[in-house]
């Protein structure tokens, strides 16, 4: 199934929700604009074939005149049912009108969108580039997607401003009207919603057909899956959960800190008008301001705690928005600009953070153990001749535990094994310091790159000789103990 | 398990280098290269002021093969067909023949490729990437071994198109031969005074030789660690702040056989790390597109390579080489 032939329908049902919500309640606040049942009916479909036409047929060069005999089409039957008065067929004329109208634009920028990607030609690649460069930049009030938003966004603060001048006139609901009301809200809701998260999959689904990129066929059921259980999420909540399920509201939050940072007098306004009803003015009593004391040391902690647990909210929310967009976008991270930019650079942080913490910690272990294995070079020694059978099954470890040993019995005379060096590198950097033993360190060293780096397998005796001339390197990093007092191990 | 033939290729190696060495002077490390190169089946892009040595550093190599080789002058009017040929009207059999252009050869000198248009630079793609040219829809297979040497010359920008990433990145490696010491350069003179070596230089290797090493090349072994090492080096770039666009997974693997070819070249079967430190540079430096301000600020790609190479972890001790 492709989307597009489903956000007409969206697009319509959102039209005819909102015209149909938004004179329920100029009905309720004027009563002579109350409107008649059956012009819901053709709200709705005069909606839907605006949208539909818009989105398939109509272009720019379809003359004006199909365009009013369309409007005609929708108009002429309002007209009779209004009893051919024309004072009654003026509201739901324009009602009908006015969703006709807002159907028709959604339904022209469908088709416009898929015109964008035709401008775009046939270059798979630099689409989707164009496509990352647009969602990155703050410029683009020309894409369709921004003309969904503004339409949402202008659509719910015209039912919010309703709403409240109902509510402020304090109107009383009858149940139909209150059920009305409910149902319209929610399908202007749902469709909304719906209509926005379409769009944004039409997009995608343009891009993808021009990048001729391998998408999986179920991929838009399932798009469709999941954004209708989100939707049903919401509708649940707006309709069902109380509205103060929140505690925390600025309001509150404003007055507790308040009252913990200013512990003063509370103002004291005096009365404007005097006990007979006249004016009072000034001179007659004086206003009493509060005077600021320094907050007390919980209210500072209450404040930082406040401070801390939006911040980490903020981060966590970062975090989780990082991951999201690294998982989205994949190796395009980097063309990422803003807030998105921010988010993934929070996540990899704390990633590499983590990532470094573990290592730190296995390290640790690792040293542990090493220290368990070999205790002291001597006695290393003493295991070579002692316990054949147990030497020769972990040989080639124990060379590599012998580097280690070194590089910790160095790392103590300032010689530490960066991570960045290469085993060679290190060689080179003890040969500076042990000249007299340059030939044993680089005899070592290319018979541990035998043992660590090659898939031949090294014989016993060669191990051996290697576990001796480790020792006997440790031995000679032990002795220069005697001339660190004098500065000859520099640090590096 | 049977002991690979790396001697082989290191006796190959100090053939064909000891050969080169008759003409160029010094510029060992850049001949190692340049054997990395077409021991992993590469392409190289040699890039440096003019007058250095490097249109004779690739004919002397050409030569050392021998095999078939041609050479491209780019210029501005360069057309594509004039590098991978084109179908010509026989009036004698009233038919199209086929008629090979230069890059039907096994060695071919690209020289002063940024000279040439993009619509022609392009036209090498294929080639490069494939092995393959493909004109009037037909695909005419390109001869084993097939190695494109291109120069470049990065001083001038007059009358120069600046090769897109796309194309940079089918080159194996870049290299600067950079300006020869003063005992080098004296040499030189000494050389020159009477007939130029090239002349006489002969052939001491055949392109069946060089496949054959190719294939070695590609059996030395990578222990685990160095492959992630490699990873780790590779992905780096894509995160390091100065620079828009890191090297792709092609860098990857172009870094891993470069190592491959150069522990071979040391008479190894396995790669250290080492191998890919020496070869990092020359292989993901050019696959860096550096940020405008970066470029300002005179960063350079080698600076920030080296820059890595000094913070990536080797991985050498770690326990499981991660």
């Amino acid at each position: 199934m492709k989307i597009k032939q489903l956000l007409p329908a969206l697009a319509a049902l959102f039209s005819f929700s909102i015209v149909a919500l938004s004179a329920q309640y100029i009905g309720l606040l004027f009563p002579a604009f109350t409107v008649p049942f059956w012009l819901w009916l053709i709200l709705l479909t005069s909606s839907l074939e605006s949208a539909y036409y818009a989105t398939y047929y109509l272009n720019r060069r379809t003359p004006i005149l199909v365009r009013f005999i369309e409007l005609g089409l929708w108009l002429l039957p309002v007209y009779f049912l209004c009893g051919r008065v024309i004072e009654s067929f003026l509201w739901p004329g324009f009602l009908v009108l006015i969703s006709w109208l807002i159907a028709r634009g959604y339904g022209s920028q469908l088709a416009f969108m898929e015109r964008v990607a035709d401008y775009l030609g046939d270059q798979g690649a630099s689409t989707v580039s164009w496509e990352y460069e647009s969602l990155a930049s703050t410029d683009y009030h020309d894409l369709p997607i921004k003309y969904f938003w503004s339409r949402l966004y202008a659509c719910g603060i015209l039912i919010a401003l309703l709403a409240i001048a109902f509510h402020n006139r304090g109107g009383s609901l009858k149940v139909a009207e209150a059920f009305h009301l409910t149902v319209l809200g929610s399908v202007a809701l749902v469709s909304g919603l719906a209509l926005q998260a379409g769009a944004y999959l039409f997009r995608l689904q343009i891009l993808w057909g021009y990048a001729q990129a391998d998408v999986s066929p179920s991929l838009t059921r399932r798009w469709i899956k999941g954004v209708a259980t989100l939707l049903l999420l919401v509708l649940f909540v707006v309709n069902v959960a109380p509205v103060n399920y929140w505690p925390l509201t600025a309001q509150r939050i404003s007055a507790i800190a308040r009252g913990l940072l200013i512990k003063g007098p509370r103002v004291s306004m005096p009365p404007m008008t005097s006990q007979d009803g006249s004016p009072q003015f000034e001179g007659e009593q004086d206003l009493l301001f509060p005077e600021e004391v320094a907050p007390g040391p919980w209210g500072i902690i209450l404040a930082l705690s406040i401070f801390f647990v939006f911040a980490g909210l903020a981060f966590l929310i970062l975090f989780v928005l990082g991951f999201i967009v690294v998982h989205l976008v994949g190796a395009e991270v980097e063309r990422l600009k803003g807030l998105p930019k921010l988010a993934v650079q929070i996540y990899s942080g704390l990633q590499r953070a983590l990532c470094q913490l573990f290592h730190a910690m296995r390290n640790a272990r690792t040293r542990l153990q090493v220290r368990g294995n070999i205790p002291d070079s001597n006695a290393f020694a003493e295991n070579v001749v002692k316990r054949p059978a147990r030497r020769r099954a972990a040989a080639p470890e124990n060379v590599r535990i012998m580097l280690r040993r070194i590089a910790q019995e160095a790392g103590k005379k300032g010689l530490v094994f960066h991570p960045a060096l290469t085993p060679s590198e290190y060689g080179r950097m003890l040969m500076d310091h042990l000249p007299e033993a340059s030939r044993v360190v680089d005899g070592f060293f290319a018979g541990y790159h035998k043992v660590r780096y090659s898939n031949q397998e090294v014989s016993i005796s060669e191990q051996e000789n290697l576990l001796e001339i480790g020792a006997d390197i440790i031995t000679k990093i032990e002795n220069l103990r005697g001339d660190e007092s004098h500065g000859k191990v520099g640090g590096t | 398990m049977a002991k690979l033939a790396v001697h082989k290729v290191a006796e190959f190696g100090a053939k064909v280098a000891g050969n080169i060495a008759k003409v160029m002077v010094g510029k060992e490390i850049s001949v190692k290269m340049l054997l990395v190169a077409l021991l992993s089946d590469g392409h190289v892009l040699l890039e440096d002021v003019p007058g250095v040595g490097k249109t004779m550093l690739a004919r002397s190599l050409a030569t050392s093969l021998g095999g078939s080789f041609s050479r491209i002058q780019c210029t501005p009017d360069l057309l594509p067909s004039d590098i991978t040929g084109l179908s010509i009207y026989n009036q004698k059999h009233e038919d199209f023949v086929f008629r090979q252009g230069p890059i039907m050869a096994q060695v071919v000198l690209v020289d002063e490729i940024n000279r040439a248009t993009p619509r022609t630079q392009s036209s090498l793609l294929e080639a490069m990437g494939e092995g393959q040219v493909t004109v009037d829809g037909r695909t005419h297979a390109l001869g084993k071994p097939f190695l494109v040497m291109a120069t470049q010359n990065p001083v001038e920008f007059e009358g120069t198109f600046p090769l897109p990433e796309a194309q940079l990145d089918r080159f194996f490696l870049m290299l600067q031969l950079g300006y020869p010491s003063m005992e080098e350069e004296s040499e030189i003179l000494l050389r020159l005074q009477g007939r130029h070596p090239i002349a006489d230089l002969k052939a001491v290797s055949d392109p069946a030789e060089v496949v054959a090493m190719q294939q070695i090349v590609t059996e030395v072994f990578v222990e685990e660690s160095v492959r992630k090492y490699v990873v780790r080096l590779v992905r780096s770039t894509r995160g390091q702040s100065q620079v828009h666009l890191g090297a792709s997974p092609r860098g990857s693997l172009a870094l891993l056989r470069a190592a491959q070819a150069h522990a071979a070249l040391d008479n190894r079967d396995y790669v250290t790390p080492d191998d890919v430190k020496m070869m990092a540079t020359s292989v993901l430096g050019h696959r860096l597109t550096l940020k405008a301000e970066s470029a300002l600020r005179g960063i350079t790609a080698p600076s920030i390579m080296a820059e890595l190479l000094r913070q990536v972890d080797v991985g050498a001790e770690s326990k499981d080489g991660a």
